[in-house]
């Protein structure tokens, strides 16, 4: 075991709510986070423009707006192709240096565990385990190298315990039928002690200046057990099937809490901890848009004939088989892709492939926002798309063009579907959770204020403030800033933030993604990141 | 000159994803894995050769065009063969490496 301890630690608990964990802190369910959490600060914190999971940890870990980190979804669309269609989202994808590649730029020691966007992984000072990697590859996923076999040798471990099964979880996303919820449960309560294991061996082992670590279970469940853990919804639902699964998630949370317990006992008194959440959750709606069927009948959308329509509130494909494959593409100029992103993408006339010109592009974008805004609940004649984001207002940056055209918040924050249908609006089959913009930020240790609630504050924020708290000055090129109200008075005043000089090592910014683009939207675009003090 | 950097990284490409799909394979019987193996063969669920083609690019700093190759092709993944995976390496470095540098002047 090495001389060297933790000073910082942060838990990342994907989805996390107040609404929920107070709850679990009430009812003592999570009695160590209920006592921890009265010794130290607590807030809500605020998510991205779209409060999606790839999107959100990768501002944390970055400290940067998504439209500079550069990743807008699990995936990276390509739409601009005669044959549009989606990669998988990686490492390379993120733009800017992280937290953890800062951290190690100091010559601090750092370990990441299951956080998205870190395969293939970077070389950092310390170790990596990226999160969202299939059990068999994760021999070649982990840094260093040497670090599985250390792993392999551990009792407890077990990679198929430890990675996410993609078919599993896309199927369980779109609804799981009653008789596979109890599996599914205990396979998310096994992922989290497999993560725990690591973590402990980790700070025991080789301890690193900063340890984190990302329990998503919290996630999973919530997406299809939210109506049995809200406690104004759990009322609701009361048959012996729902009690029984109610406890399995109580189970999941109560092991949580004793996770959370000693890794905090763990790093010791000395350390200082935070506990943040990427977005927070709520009930979906009732309703089900499918956004290309709106598209389709407002004339900018085909379907490749005989494309199935629908019939269970599905949000995309079962499978590996992408919606792409389910569009006419010589007959579509408006596109939504991916449900997780709730975005929609205009194709550019080009290269001889379908398309809007330059000039017509924001025309016909207005014209989609304009109607967007219109699509109304047949019940009430209310909206069903609270707000319809340009991608300049949602993801300024100099990575903007890689951002759908359009990002819509629906009125429940639900994710729309990509699915063909016979009307643009399904109800809902099952109860489903949802993403929420309100996520949460927890903290403790020496230093911290005690017993305090602190203002809402950004996501963009944390690296910020984690970087200070490890005692390193902060890169110029951050677009957030550490927030002082978490530390003490006499702390703050004693440890004032730094800045590093001069040019720094982050991936220089750069304007030429921007060329494709017309003169016009060249303007337009300039124009808006100029007003938003994006540019000078 | 492209087909000499071509034909130079042949072998070592080859040797390099050979490499990767015996250690994810490793605990499996799936016989010796050649330039002709077909990746369906390999007994791997599609998902980790999504995994493969995004560490050959990293490794070879092809950013995101192996994939979208592939795409092109309009051919399953698990159809390929090993040795079709390499030719598109080769394929795609090539071009990179006749592509004028942008800022060393």
């Amino acid at each position: 075991m090495s001389d060297r301890r933790v000073e910082v630690v942060l838990i990342g608990l994907d989805g996390a709510t107040f609404t929920i964990l107070d709850a679990m802190m009430r009812d003592g369910v999570m009695p160590f986070m209920r006592d921890w959490s009265a010794t130290g600060v607590r807030a809500v914190l605020g998510s991205t423009a779209h409060p999606l999971t790839p999107i959100a940890w990768t501002t944390l870990m970055t400290g940067r707006h998504p439209g500079n980190h550069g990743v807008f979804d699990f995936v990276r669309v390509v739409a601009q192709e005669p044959q549009p269609s989606y990669v998988l989202g990686t490492s390379a994808d993120v733009r800017v240096e992280t937290l953890w590649a800062i951290a190690s730029r100091h010559s601090l020691r750092v370990s990441c565990l299951n956080f998205p966007c870190m395969f293939p992984p970077p070389a950092i000072n310390g170790f990596v385990v990226p999160g969202f990697v299939p059990w068999r590859y994760l021999s070649r996923a982990v840094y260093p190298r040497d670090l599985y076999r250390r792993l392999k040798s551990l009792p407890e471990f077990d990679p198929k315990e430890l990675a996410l099964d993609w078919d599993i979880e896309r199927k369980a996303l779109q609804g799981l039928p009653e008789n596979e919820f109890e599996e599914w449960i205990q396979f998310h309560t096994n992922r989290e002690a497999q993560w725990f294991s690591i973590a402990r061996f980790l700070m025991h082992e080789e301890p690193c200046d900063l340890t984190a670590i990302l329990f998503d279970g919290v996630d999973k469940l919530q997406h299809l057990c939210y109506h049995l853990l809200d406690p104004a919804l759990a009322l609701h639902h009361t048959s012996e099937w729902a009690q029984r699964v109610r406890g399995l998630c109580l189970d999941y949370f109560r092991q949580l809490d004793r996770f959370i317990g000693a890794i905090i006992d763990v790093a010791g008194r000395a350390a200082r901890v935070f506990i943040a959440s990427d977005h927070g959750f709520r009930a979906a709606g009732d309703q089900i848009f499918y956004a290309n069927v709106w598209l389709e009948q407002q004339g900018y959308f085909a379907w490749k004939e005989g494309t199935a329509v629908d019939q269970e509130g599905r949000l995309t494909l079962d499978g590996h088989a992408g919606p792409e494959t389910l569009i006419d593409w010589s007959r579509t100029v408006a596109f939504a892709m991916t449900a997780s992103s709730n975005g929609i993408w205009i194709r550019r006339k080009r290269n001889g492939q379908e398309g809007v010109s330059s000039e017509e592009y924001l025309r016909l974008r207005q014209r989609l926002i304009d109607g967007l805004q219109m699509v109304a609940d047949p019940a009430t004649g209310g909206r069903i798309i609270e707000r319809v984001m340009t991608r300049e207002e949602a993801f300024p940056g100099v990575a903007v063009e890689d951002a759908p055209d359009l990002t819509l918040v629906l009125r429940d924050h639900s994710f729309l579907s990509v699915l063909r249908a016979d009307v643009v609006l399904r109800r809902r089959r099952l109860p489903y959770g949802t993403h929420h913009p309100d996520g949460i930020f927890m903290a403790a240790g020496p230093g911290i204020r005690r017993g305090a609630e602190l203002a809402p504050f950004s996501i963009v924020d944390i690296t910020p403030t984690l970087l200070h708290t490890l005692g390193l000055p902060l890169p110029s090129d951050l677009d957030g800033a550490p927030n002082t109200a978490v530390f003490e008075a006499e702390w703050i005043a004693a440890h004032p933030v730094r800045h590093e000089q001069g040019p720094t090592a982050s991936v220089p910014l750069s304007l030429k993604s921007m060329s494709s683009l017309g003169t016009e939207v060249d303007e337009e675009v300039l124009r808006r990141l100029k007003a938003l003090g994006y540019l000078e | 000159m492209k087909a000499q950097v071509n034909r130079d990284g042949y072998s070592e490409v080859l040797a390099y994803m050979i490499g990767v799909l015996q250690e994810i394979t490793a605990d499996w019987d799936v016989g010796e894995i050649t330039a002709d193996s077909r990746l369906a063969t390999l007994n791997l669920e599609s998902i980790n050769l999504v995994y493969l083609i995004a560490e050959l690019q990293q490794k070879y700093d092809l950013g995101q065009q192996l994939f979208l190759r592939i795409r092109a092709a309009d051919r399953p993944l698990a159809d390929l063969r090993v040795v079709d995976v390499v030719d598109l390496v080769l394929e795609l470095r090539g071009a990179c490496e006749n592509r004028p540098k942008e800022s060393s002047s």
